[in-house]
C-alpha cells in the first residue's frame, strides 16, 4: 500500500546523425522520488458563533455545514483537502480538546468529523468513533475532511471560550 | 453609495471564500547515513493566500496496531533519538502563493551516534492566530483552532544491519491480506513485502516497518490452502542506494493460511 511513484527523468542526449557512422550515447538518470501529499486547508477553525447561555446541545454538522440553534454572528467549520497521486495512502489523526476554556470557566466539547472520499461538492461521510482514519486516494487524487462537533452550554457564564484541535498528516 | 458598497462585497466576498492555503512538502520522508547526515525538505505554497509553518522535530515513530496506522511521540522502539541531534532553519516560514523555501538540516555529532537507526518526525505545523474574532460581542462565543500538521520522518542509517521481523495475518478477505509486522531489531526493514503461495507470487505491497507496521497486501490470485510465505525485497522509492546497501534483509516467514 503505497503512494505512486514520482518520477523524475533527466536526459541527456547526444545523438548524431544516422549517416555519419559516429557512436551515438543515449544517458538516461530515473530518480524515483518519495511520494508526497499536498495539504490544502480552506478553514482551520471550528466556530460555534454566538450562542444563548442554555442552548443546550449546539451542532456544527461536519457532513452538512450546518449549525443548530445559531444566534448570530459567523459558524465555521474546518476543513482541509488532502491531493497526490492515484493510490496515495494516507491516515489522518486527531488529537482533540475535550473542553473550551475561557475566562469564565469551561464548556465541554466533542468532536464530529467527516471525510469526503472525491472531493466533490456533497458526499461527506461521518468518521464518528475514529481518532485515526486510514485511506487511499481514487482516480481524483483529492480527499478532503470536515471538522464541527457540539458544545453542551447549560447556564453557561458569557464570554469566550476557546480550545485547540491536532490533526496530523502522514503520508503512508 | 449603498450600490458600491454591495459592489465591493460582490466583489470581495467570493475572493474571500475561495482563500486558500495549499502545502506541499517534498520528499515524504528521508533517510541518509553517517556520510552524508544533512538533506533538505522543499516547500510549496500552490494557493491563494500566505501560510505560516512552524517546524518541530519530535522523537517518534509512524506505527501501527491491528486496526490502524498512527504516530507515537516520544518514544520509537529500539531506534534512537534523532531530534535531539538535529539542526535545521528556518524554523518559521510564512509562505506566500506561489513561493517555495527550502529547509535545510543536518544531524549533529553523528560520529557518536550508536549503530543501527535513529529517527525524528518533522511536524510542519499550519495554524492560524486566534479562533474567536475581537469583534465578536459574545453571549457565549467558544471556538478552536486548529493545528494542521504533516509529518515527514527522517531516518538516518548507521552501520550495517537488518530488521528482526515477525508476521502474524490480522485480516483476511477476498483479494487482500493485512499482516502486522513486528520489529525488535534498532534497523527497520524498509522495501517490499512479498506473499507466496504454493510457489506463486500473489501479492506484493511496500513498507517502512520501524516498530510495527500493518501492511495491506492486495492479492491477486486465489490462495491455495497451504501455508504461505511472506518473502522480503528492498525496492521502495526515495532510499539511496548506500542506505538500500547497508540493510540486510529478512528471511522469509512462513505462516500458516
Amino acid at each position: 500500500m503505497q503512494l505512486t511513484y514520482g518520477l523524475a527523468v533527466f536526459a541527456a542526449l547526444s545523438v548524431t546523425q544516422a549517416g555519419a557512422q559516429e557512436a551515438a550515447t543515449v544517458d538516461v538518470r530515473l530518480d524515483v522520488l518519495p511520494p508526497s501529499l499536498t495539504v490544502t486547508i480552506t478553514s482551520a477553525e471550528v466556530d460555534f458563533a454566538e450562542q444563548r447561555p442554555d442552548a443546550g446541545r449546539v451542532d456544527l454538522d461536519p457532513v452538512t455545514g450546518e449549525i443548530s440553534g445559531k444566534v448570530s454572528g459567523r459558524h465555521a467549520l474546518g476543513e482541509l483537502s488532502l491531493s497526490g497521486p492515484a493510490k496515495g495512502a494516507y491516515a489522518v489523526a486527531i488529537e482533540p480538546w475535550p473542553l473550551l476554556t475561557g475566562a469564565a470557566g469551561r464548556v465541554s466539547f466533542g468532536l464530529r468529523w467527516a471525510r469526503n472520499a472525491s472531493c466533490r461538492e456533497s458526499g461527506f461521510e461521518e468518521l464518528s468513533g475514529n481518532v485515526v482514519i486510514q485511506g487511499i486516494l481514487g482516480p481524483s487524487g483529492c480527499t478532503s475532511f470536515r471538522f464541527g462537533g457540539a458544545v453542551h452550554l447549560l447556564s453557561t457564564p458569557a464570554g469566550r471560550y476557546g480550545g485547540r484541535l491536532r490533526v496530523r498528516v502522514i503520508p503512508l | 453609495m449603498r450600490l458600491l458598497v454591495l459592489l465591493l462585497f460582490g466583489t470581495l466576498a467570493p475572493i474571500l471564500a475561495l482563500a486558500q492555503a495549499s502545502l506541499s512538502v517534498t520528499p515524504a520522508y528521508v533517510y541518509i547515513t553517517e556520510r552524508e547526515p544533512h538533506g533538505f525538505f522543499a516547500l510549496h505554497n500552490g494557493g491563494d493566500t500566505s501560510i505560516e509553518v512552524v517546524l518541530l522535530a519530535r522523537y517518534g515513530v509512524i506505527e501501527s496496531d491491528s486496526a490502524a496506522t498512527f504516530v507515537t511521540l516520544g518514544e520509537a522502539g529500539s531506534l534512537g533519538d534523532l531530534a535531539a541531534r538535529l539542526t535545521f532553519f528556518p524554523d518559521r516560514i510564512v509562505l506566500g502563493p506561489g513561493n517555495d523555501q527550502h529547509v535545510r538540516f543536518m544531524v549533529r555529532g553523528v560520529e557518536d551516534v550508536a549503530d543501527g537507526a535513529h529517527i525524528a518526525l518533522m511536524n510542519f505545523e499550519m495554524q492560524e492566530r486566534a479562533a474567536v474574532t475581537a469583534d465578536q460581542i459574545p453571549a457565549v462565543a467558544s471556538a478552536l483552532s486548529i493545528v494542521y500538521s504533516l509529518v515527514a520522518p527522517i531516518v538516518l542509517i548507521k552501520g550495517h544491519g537488518g530488521a528482526a521481523l515477525e508476521a502474524r495475518i490480522v485480516q483476511k478477505s477476498k483479494g487482500r491480506v493485512n499482516l502486522l509486522l513486528t520489529n525488535q531489531s534498532t534497523f527497520p526493514f524498509v522495501g517490499g513485502v512479498t506473499i507466496w503461495s504454493d510457489g506463486h507470487m500473489v501479492g506484493r505491497a511496500e513498507s517502512a516497518v520501524y516498530t510495527r507496521r500493518t501492511v495491506e497486501v492486495e492479492v491477486v490470485e486465489s490462495i491455495g490452502s497451504g501455508p504461505l510465505q511472506v518473502r522480503f525485497d528492498a525496492a521502495y522509492p526515495g532510499v539511496p542506494n548506500d542506505v538500500r546497501s547497508r540493510l540486510v534483509l529478512p528471511a522469509p516467514i512462513e505462516l500458516a493460511w
